[in-house]
C-alpha cells in the first residue's frame, strides 16, 4: 500500500528539533530552580530528570535526524550501520529516565524529612533567640539591681562612718566636758575671789581718784570675761542640773528673736522669722521636752554666729518646722517624729576643711577676744543631752545651714508610755 | 520473618535443583554466550516498558502526593501521561516492524512509501501509519515538561519573594 511519506519525514524532523530545543530549555529552569534553591532535594531530583530527559531527547533526535537525511541522499545502508549504535543510546537513556523517575518517591520523602528537620531548627532557633532575649533582659535587670544594691550598701556604709566619727566625736567632747568642768571648778572659785576683791577696791571712793582705777576696771572687765568663759564651760560639762519640763520651740525662737532685735550687733541683718503653723504648736505639736534655758542659749549661739558670719547688712532667717506629723481623725495633728529650728544666714559660710572641728570645744575662726570658741560646743552638748543633733550645710562665701534637730515631746511621751504599758 | 524463612527455603530448593540437573545432564561449555540480532529489540523493547512503567508511577505519584494541585506539577503529570503513551506507541510500532516482522517499510521517494503487511490488513498499516508520528505525541510532553518547570520557577521566585 503506497502512502505519503512526507507527513512521516516533516513530523520526525521537526518533532525531533523540537525535542531538543524544549529539553534543553526545560534543562535551563531545571538549573535555574537548582540555583535558587539549593538545599532543596526535589530541585536537585528535577535537575537528574531534565539532564535524562535533555539526553534522551538529542540521542533520539539526533538519530531520527540522521537516518532521514539519509534516506532523503539514498545512503539507507549508512544508517544500517549506525541505526544499532544509536538505538542502544536511546535504549540507554530510556532506561536512566526510567531509575532516575522510580526515585521520585524517595527523593520526596528525603525532602520532607530535610523540610521538617529545617522546620524543627528553625522553631529550635526561634526558641534560643527568644531565650537569649529574655537572658538579656535578666542580665540588663541583674545589672540595675546590682546598682540598686550597691548604692544601698554604699549608702549604709557611708551612714556607719558617719555614725562612727559622730560617736568618736561625742567621746571627744564628753573627755573635753569632763576636763573643762574640772578646770572651770578650780578656777571659778579664785576668779570670784579675785573678782570680789576688784569690786570691793572700786567700791573704795578713795580709790576713785587713783591711779589704779583705770586699771581695776580692765581687770574686773577680763574677770567678768573669764568667769563668763568659765561658765559656759560648766553649762558645757552640766548634767542634767537644771529643771527639764514640757518647751515650745516656737516660744524660744520668738523669745531670742526679740531679745536680740535691739542687740546692736543686729540692727542692720535682715531677720526673717518663719514659724511652724504657729496656732497647731501652740496645742502641744511643736513641744519637746527640755530646759528652756538651755535651747534659748542653743539659739542665742547659733543667732551670734550667724551674725558674725553675715557682718553687717546681711539676711538670717529662722525656721520651726515638724517631720512625720500624725494626724486624727479630725485632721488636727497630734504627733510628730522631730521639731527642729532651722538657722540659715547668707554670710561667709564654713571652710571645708573646719567642718569637721566646728563643734570642738574653744575652736574659732573669730580674731583674737571675739570669741572663745565655746559657743558651738556648749550648743552641741546642749542638744546631745535633749536627745537631738544638730546638722550643718555650709558653702564658703554662699552661707550656712544649722539644723537643731530635737525629737518631739508627743513622741517622747508615747514611747515612754509604751515601754510602760 | 516468614517471608525471610520462605525465601531462604525457596532459594535453598533452587539451588538444590539447580546442582542436580547440572550434574545430572552435563553439556559442552562455552566461555562466552552468543548473542542473537532479536536480542537488541528486545532489550530495546524492555527499555521502553520500563520507561513506560517509570512514567506511568510518576503520574501516580504526582497525585498521590496532591503536587497536582499546583499548575506547574500538573503539567508534568500531563507530560508523563504523554510519555507513557508515546512509548505504548513506540513499543508497538517496533514490535510490529522490527520483532515479529509484520508490517514493512519501502520509501520510494520522500513523498512517498510502500507499506505493507503480511497478512494485508489494510486497517493495520493504517494504524501503523499513524503510530508512525510518534512526535506527535513525545513533543507535546517535552514542552509540558518545559512549561511545567517554568511554572514551578516563577512559583519559587513568588514564594522567596514572600519571605524577603
Amino acid at each position: 500500500m503506497i502512502l505519503p511519506y512526507l507527513p512521516i519525514l516533516v513530523v520526525d524532523i521537526a518533532g525531533s528539533f523540537g525535542m531538543i530545543v524544549f529539553a534543553l530549555l526545560a534543562l535551563n529552569n531545571a538549573i535555574k530552580l537548582k540555583k535558587r534553591d539549593t538545599d532543596n532535594v526535589m530541585s536537585l531530583y528535577l535537575l537528574w530528570i531534565c539532564w535524562g530527559f535533555t539526553i534522551f531527547a538529542i540521542s533520539r533526535a539526533l538519530g531520527h535526524l540522521v537516518r532521514q537525511l539519509m534516506v532523503i541522499y539514498g545512503h539507507s545502508d549508512w544508517w544500517s550501520f549506525i541505526s544499532p549504535y544509536s538505538g542502544t543510546i536511546n535504549t540507554v537513556s530510556f532506561m536512566l529516565m526510567g531509575v532516575l523517575t522510580l526515585f521520585f518517591n524517595q527523593n520526596w520523602k528525603i525532602n520532607m524529612k530535610i523540610l521538617e528537620s529545617q522546620k524543627t531548627l528553625e522553631t529550635t532557633n526561634q526558641a534560643l533567640e527568644e531565650t537569649h532575649i529574655e537572658l538579656v533582659k535578666l542580665n540588663q535587670t541583674l545589672e540595675q539591681k546590682v546598682a540598686e544594691r550597691t548604692a544601698i550598701i554604699m549608702k549604709n556604709i557611708n551612714e556607719k562612718k558617719n555614725m562612727a566619727q559622730q560617736i568618736a566625736q561625742a567621746d571627744k567632747l564628753a573627755a573635753l566636758g569632763e576636763l573643762a568642768a574640772g578646770v572651770a571648778h578650780e578656777i571659778n572659785n579664785p576668779l570670784g575671789i579675785i573678782l570680789g576683791y576688784t569690786q570691793l577696791m572700786l567700791k573704795d571712793k578713795s580709790m576713785e581718784n587713783s591711779d589704779f582705777y583705770e586699771d581695776l576696771k580692765v581687770i574686773e572687765k577680763h574677770v567678768k570675761n573669764c568667769k563668763s568663759v568659765v561658765s559656759d564651760m560648766l553649762t558645757f560639762s552640766r548634767k542634767g542640773s537644771l529643771k527639764q519640763g514640757i518647751v515650745n520651740l516656737n516660744h524660744v525662737v520668738d523669745d531670742v528673736v526679740k531679745f536680740l532685735h535691739n542687740h546692736s550687733d543686729f540692727r542692720n541683718i535682715e531677720m526673717k522669722l518663719d514659724l511652724y503653723h504657729e496656732g497647731i504648736c501652740d496645742i502641744g505639736a511643736c513641744n519637746v521636752l527640755g530646759n528652756e534655758q538651755e535651747l534659748r542659749q542653743v539659739v542665742i549661739n547659733l543667732l551670734i554666729n550667724s551674725c558674725h558670719a553675715v557682718e553687717k547688712n546681711g539676711k538670717i532667717n529662722l525656721k520651726t518646722l515638724l517631720t512625720d506629723v500624725e494626724k486624727d481623725s479630725s485632721q488636727e495633728e497630734i504627733r510628730c517624729r522631730d521639731a527642729e529650728i532651722w538657722v540659715e544666714d547668707n554670710g561667709k559660710g564654713i571652710k571645708l576643711e573646719n567642718l569637721p572641728r566646728i563643734f570642738d570645744p574653744f575652736f574659732t575662726t573669730k580674731p583674737v577676744g571675739q570669741g572663745t570658741g565655746l559657743g558651738l560646743s556648749v550648743s552641741y552638748g546642749i542638744v546631745k543631752k535633749h536627745g537631738g543633733r544638730i546638722e550643718v550645710k555650709s558653702k564658703e562665701n554662699e552661707g550656712s545651714l544649722f539644723r537643731v534637730i530635737l525629737p518631739c515631746a508627743s513622741n517622747i511621751i508615747a514611747e515612754e508610755l509604751m515601754e510602760k504599758s | 520473618m516468614l517471608f525471610k524463612s520462605l525465601l531462604s527455603i525457596e532459594r535453598f530448593l533452587q539451588i538444590l535443583i539447580y546442582s542436580a540437573l547440572t550434574i545430572l545432564s552435563p553439556h559442552l561449555a562455552y566461555a562466552t554466550q552468543m548473542h542473537s540480532a532479536a536480542e537488541g529489540v528486545i532489550v530495546h523493547q524492555i527499555g521502553h516498558l520500563f520507561f513506560l512503567i517509570s512514567m506511568i508511577i510518576l503520574y501516580f505519584t504526582i497525585r498521590g502526593k496532591s503536587l497536582d494541585s499546583q499548575q506547574g506539577w500538573r503539567l508534568i503529570q500531563l507530560s508523563a501521561l504523554l510519555f507513557s503513551l508515546w512509548n505504548l506507541d513506540a513499543l508497538i510500532v517496533h514490535f510490529l516492524d522490527n520483532q515479529i516482522d509484520m508490517i514493512y517499510l519501502t520509501n520510494i521517494s520522500i513523498f512517498e512509501a510502500q507499506i505493507d503487511s503480511v497478512n494485508n490488513s489494510k486497517p493495520l498499516i493504517l494504524f501503523y501509519y499513524f503510530l508512525r508520528l510518534d512526535h506527535l505525541l513525545s513533543l507535546p510532553a517535552m514542552i509540558l515538561l518545559w512549561r511545567g518547570l517554568s511554572l514551578i520557577l516563577k512559583q519559587n521566585l513568588a514564594n522567596q519573594e514572600l519571605i524577603k
